[in-house]
């Protein structure tokens, strides 16, 4: 016998058998022997069993889940929410904004504007304490807090709020609990951006930089209410409580976070008490948790709105009249309940409709599809019963690349039901689902593209400067519809050099109303998240820039 | 029988012949993913992996045009054939160590997985060729072979489902330190589906089995009154067993991609998956060739096994 | 392939076998033809059905409800339709794979004739190749790499079934040698064309490949379903059935049975009749005399 000659690949026929035709070669012979074989063999198999030990984990802990794996620990060298929703946790800044967009003090107690609104100067806790590092405690000081600006000032530091940093010019320590700082330009609200989280001096001192293979990048030391205990390979999180912690030592003891790779099973995990918390609720489990008595749902709005963009580019839809045709032919009260079960508000603008820059005299677009139709047929496209026809002849069709998300079944919905509102006006929506990173180039970097559906999230600045500027139309830059309006630019331009809140106001909702009407995305809505947690947790606070916010006062029954 | 004089020529010749094929099989797999890597269009992922790989990063941006592919191959090759692989490109880990940790993981499902495909099997088989039970035997075959043809991981939902709403049991593993049998037992019966395990062995050892014993040989010395059992179990059980377990563990290494991603389970499977998303170039390459290694190293010993119980197979 | 002592049952088992095996025949008549037909119906749209009409108040009905046979799905579209129409995924694209490996598969396997040690190390090699690599971790590669497109998904399972097919054809031909008709024939100067294609590949292993064109099908369409669920199978709108029961799986845990039961069964008696094809005509081969 060869070694090869039952080499049988998954699809390879094998020779002869078959369960239909199994008592081909029986002999009473064979059933004769086989039978004394079994009996054996029973005996032999019963042994397997593995023996079950008892699940041990402590009471008084809190294990959330998340859909995304923690790359890195640190505040700063990460991209993914699940990792800086974390560092919440172990990690303070110098100020906190609380739930209603106030700036508390957080490590800094007090501070000083300089008249020209370019110089701070912070007086810092001085009973603040780093977590052991190599066992020895460490207090905080004012070389803590210019370290981390330093570092992130590093030309090498890769980090997506390295942003923040750039418009400081100068930081200086004064003594031990005082910190100067010297901005390049005034800002709008400039206390609130010292939320940064603040990092060690002594365990960052050897490194000049930070980046995602430091040390501290996977074994990160805060001054936060909990202490990094251990990743699993799986990258589930255990920390523990700050005994010292400033505001007071925690009440829950211990906080595991539990990354899931789907997203159904999760909710089955939250259900059968194998998590006490759910930081965003898929939409299809709203109903049924808001069912379940165990557990609380809590509502946070984000910062952030879905839209289709319509690239410029495209000589049909850089008509403003296609443009308004499509956002009238969409229905949105629909979709937001049939998808989403009403969670969401129905947006105008290009405003996060959370934010002071939001205009709210500005209506959205209406459901109305003889709106639609009448509009493409002012923009010189004739109908007929397949649909519109440009004007060369062919049907009116666009491309509208979208990027594949496996957990994300809800963005699915959306698109196909917007072809289907397109088609119902007559123009034909081509849908193509790429891989991300190649939907990332197409859209960002090539701008190939007709139509996209993108999500934007900020932060309390409210700053769409980018978003629509003329100048930030290039590859990478956040403008990828290529939108040019003039008016638009000159009132960002505007909107960037005013430093009154009021004024700054005034022209972020003139800017809303010239957006809104020149289309250049089709705004959908802003999401309303939803954490859900089990009733056995109280005094929970969630808010949208820090979910644990006040995360020492939660308490576990 | 194993310490029988002459048998280490046939192994050592064995052992050679094996372990350049592998080796030769490795470079050739790890020459296909890396071209496939090379042409995906990733922003020049590789070239600052490569950079990265080096360490020297003042020598690489000199010549920072596009690098070609044979150039990137080999110091490729020669990094990582010293160990260095790299560290992540989303978590900033050394790659080698995580892989292997979670090709730990993977092992341990996986060889649970013909453990306890073994369990179930053999019984089947036994009734089978027995005709102990015919309409139970020919139930057993229809009802594996009928499970094979389902999505793996509609069967898993499907399971999780009978198991949360009718037993009210929740069937996952809730710390993959502390595992209960109870919860491990799901995947592996999945992973023994979705892998063809099951209905490969019922159906390759029924058959050899029946055949080993209508040889005219065995016939003849169960004539005389000889015990055949040795022979059976060597000729119609060890050798099938041995060549398809070997065979299957490609399939099981792709099955696991599924059932950990249900699972959550912390093993290779999904973290292909995670590397091919992130585009983490380093992990996708250093996973890629410890898991041919894994599954040569097991061809190989099964090879060995087989030239240790039968030595003439070493000519072959 | 092995010969066997077969032996003769007796009468009464043949009969039942014989009614077995007739019930067999026709089921996967029935199947494959429906099959055919569901793709007949909507590549030529004799028969309009409006399968991405959605009906949001009628999202995840259960079958048998108003106006839609088999229910609907995540978007309250009508499933029945979809199923027909997700014949169209398959059907064009399975061919292909397996025309691919069976074309390369045989080329392969055939040059092997001459005995030429070549051929069989690339056999070899490959297989050892295939055996390394776990498929799906190649196909989500190539997904990610190019697009999620059933083609590129068909390519690669076309591709690496040829060392099968290869191989399988190669053990034949070391079977036929024994009857050294093959060695006659190239004494006799038979051309190499004539005699790879009519003599081995025609006249000794049609009816093994098409066994093989059955499970390679059948396969082809378990790899889209695994990926799929990995969000790299067939992207929507075009219905599969891989990525109907995928999105039904995401409603699945809470009750919503029907919207991905459909599909899997439908799935699993279209691999099960492609099963049993390749299982009938196994046995025709061992009937017929070699």
């Amino acid at each position: 016998m060869l070694f090869r000659v039952s080499t049988y690949l998954d699809n390879e026929v094998p020779d002869q058998i078959s369960y239909f035709s199994i008592a081909n070669l029986e002999t009473h012979v064979i059933e004769e022997y086989m039978k004394h074989f079994l009996y054996k063999t029973i005996l032999f198999f019963t042994f397997v069993s593995v023996s079950a030990t008892t699940m041990a984990i402590t009471e008084n802990t809190l294990i959330y889940g998340e859909t995304k794996r923690p790359d890195t620990l640190d505040p700063y060298t990460s991209r993914e929410a699940s990792s800086l929703r974390l560092t919440q946790l172990m990690f303070n800044g110098l100020v906190s904004i609380n739930e209603r967009q106030e700036v508390e003090p957080d490590l800094a107690t007090s501070w000083i504007i300089g008249n020209d609104k370019k110089v701070f100067t912070f007086q810092l806790r001085r009973d603040v304490t780093w977590h052991p590092y190599n066992n020895i405690t460490t207090p905080f000081t004012a070389k803590d807090v210019v370290n981390t600006v330093n570092l992130l000032q590093h030309s090498k530091t890769i980090s997506p709020l390295k942003e923040i940093f750039s418009n400081i010019s100068k930081s200086e320590v004064i003594d031990d609990f005082q910190v100067k700082f010297t901005l390049k330009n005034p800002a709008i609200n400039p206390i609130a951006m010292f939320n940064f989280k603040i990092l060690p001096y002594h365990a960052l001192k050897n490194i000049p930089y930070l980046n995602k293979s430091s040390d501290f990048a996977n074994n990160p030391i805060g001054t936060g209410p909990y202490i990094f205990k251990k990743f699993n390979s799986n990258r589930q999180v255990t920390l523990v409580a700050n005994k010292k912690y400033y505001k007071g030592a925690p009440n829950i003891e211990q906080i595991i976070l539990k990354p899931f790779s789907d997203n159904n099973i999760m909710n089955q995990a939250l259900s059968f008490n194998n998590l006490d918390m759910i930081v965003s609720v898929n939409p299809r489990h709203l109903s049924e948790l808001q069912a379940d008595a165990r557990f609380s749902l809590i509502s946070y709005n984000t910062l952030s709105y879905s839209f289709f963009g319509y690239n410029q580019n495209n000589k049909i839809l850089s008509s403003q009249l296609v443009r308004k045709a499509i956002s009238h032919g969409i229905n949105r009260e629909e979709m937001l309940r049939a998808f989403f079960n009403n969670q969401g508000t129905i947006i105008s603008g290009p405003f996060a409709p959370g934010s002071w820059a939001y205009n709210l005299d500005v209506m959205p677009d209406e459901y109305n599809p003889l709106k639609s139709i009448a509009l493409l047929q002012k923009a010189g496209y004739t109908r007929t019963s397949n649909g519109f026809l440009d004007s060369a002849g062919k049907l009116l069709s666009f491309r509208l690349r979208v990027p594949i998300e496996k957990n994300n079944e809800s963005t699915k919905r959306v698109i196909l039901a917007y072809k289907n509102f397109m088609k119902k006006i007559g123009i034909k929506i081509n849908v193509d689902f790429i891989e991300r990173e190649r939907w990332k180039r197409a859209i960002f970097k090539d701008h190939k593209f007709d139509i996209t559906f993108a999500n934007w999230s900020f932060d309390d600045s409210s700053d769409i400067s980018t978003l629509f500027h003329s100048a930030s139309n290039m590859a990478w830059g956040n403008n990828f519809i290529s939108y040019n309006n003039p008016e638009v630019d000159k009132l960002i331009a505007q909107s960037k050099i005013s430093i009154d809140h009021q004024e700054k106001r005034t022209i972020n909702h003139l800017l809303h109303k010239i957006i809104a009407q020149d289309v250049p995305y089709t705004f959908l809505w802003s999401l309303t998240q939803y954490a859900a947690y089990t009733k056995r947790l109280s005094n929970v606070n969630i808010h949208p820039y820090q979910f644990f916010y006040n995360v020492h006062l939660w308490k576990k029954n | 029988m194993i310490f029988r004089a002459g048998i280490l020529k046939p192994i050592s010749k064995t052992l050679f012949k094996e372990f350049f094929s592998s080796v030769f099989i490795i470079i050739l797999l790890s020459m296909i993913i890396f071209f496939l890597v090379y042409i995906s269009p990733g922003e020049s992922l590789l070239q600052e992996y490569l950079l990265n790989l080096g360490g020297n990063e003042e020598e690489f941006s000199e010549n920072s045009g596009p690098i070609n592919i044979h150039q990137a191959y080999f110091s490729w090759l020669f990094a990582s054939m010293s160990g260095n692989f790299g560290v992540s490109n989303s978590n900033g880990l050394p790659v080698l160590g995580q892989v292997l940790e979670f090709t730990a993981n993977t092992l341990y499902l996986t060889f649970s997985a013909l453990l306890i495909s073994l369990c179930i099997t053999l019984p089947v088989v036994m009734i089978t060729v027995s005709n102990t039970f015919p309409t139970l035997s020919r139930f057993t075959n229809i009802l594996i072979r009928l499970l094979s043809f389902l999505p793996l991981f509609w069967v898993a939902y499907i399971l999780i489902y009978i198991s949360t709403s009718v037993f009210d049991y929740y069937p996952l593993a809730t710390d993959y330190e502390e595992i209960t049998a109870s919860q491990f037992i799901l995947p592996v019966i999945l992973l023994c589906l979705g892998s063809g395990v099951l209905v490969e062995i019922v159906q390759q050892l029924t058959y050899e089995i029946k055949r080993v014993l209508n040889e005219e040989y065995i016939l003849c010395a169960r004539a005389k009154g000889a015990s055949v059992f040795k022979h059976l179990f060597k000729e119609g059980i060890a050798f099938p067993l041995l060549n398809l377990l070997s065979n299957r563990i490609a399939y099981l290494f792709g099955a696991t991609i599924i059932i950990e991603q249900i699972f959550g389970w912390p093993g290779i499977g999904r973290l292909l998956w995670q590397a091919t998303q992130d585009r983490d170039i380093p992990l996708l390459l250093c996973a890629v060739i410890i898991c041919a290694c894994v599954i040569r190293l097991s061809h190989f010993i099964a090879r060995l096994i087989y030239v240790l119980i039968n030595p003439r197979a070493s000519h072959e | 392939m092995r010969k066997n002592n077969t032996y003769v049952s007796e009468r009464s088992k043949l009969s039942l076998k014989y009614w077995f095996d007739i019930t067999v025949i026709i089921y996967c008549l029935v199947v494959l033809g429906s099959v055919v037909i569901a793709y007949t119906i909507t590549t030529f749209e004799l028969v309009a059905f409006d399968y991405d009409e959605m009906d949001f108040d009628a999202i995840l009905s259960p079958p048998l409800s108003a106006g839609h046979i088999l229910g609907t799905d995540y978007l309250g579209r009508d499933l029945f339709s979809r199923l027909l129409l997700g014949t169209q995924a398959y059907l064009v694209p399975g061919i292909m794979a397996v025309s691919i490996a069976i074309f390369f598969g045989s080329l392969l396997g055939g040059l092997t004739v001459f005995g030429s040690k070549s051929a069989k190390k690339v056999i070899k090699i490959s297989t050892d190749l295939l055996q390394t690599m776990p498929r799906l971790v190649l196909l989500l590669l190539v997904v990610a790499i190019f697009e999620a497109n059933i083609y590129y998904i068909m390519l690669v399972v076309g591709i690496t079934n040829i060392p099968t097919i290869a191989d399988l054809i190669s053990r034949r031909i070391d079977i036929l040698r024994d009857k050294s008709f093959i060695e006659a024939s190239i004494a006799n100067g038979t051309p190499k064309y004539t005699l790879i294609v009519k003599h081995i590949l025609w006249y000794n292993c049609r009816i093994l490949l098409i066994g093989q064109a059955a499970l390679g099908m059948a396969e082809a369409i378990l790899m889209e379903t695994s990926l799929s669920y990995l969000g790299f199978g067939v992207q929507e709108p075009t219905p599969s059935w891989g990525n109907m029961v995928q999105s039904g799986t995401n409603y699945l845990l809470q009750g919503n049975l029907w919207s991905s039961t459909i599909p899997a069964l439908a799935i699993m008696f279209v691999l099960l009749a492609f099963y049993l094809v390749s299982e009938v005509i196994i046995k025709r081969i061992d009937r017929s005399p070699d």
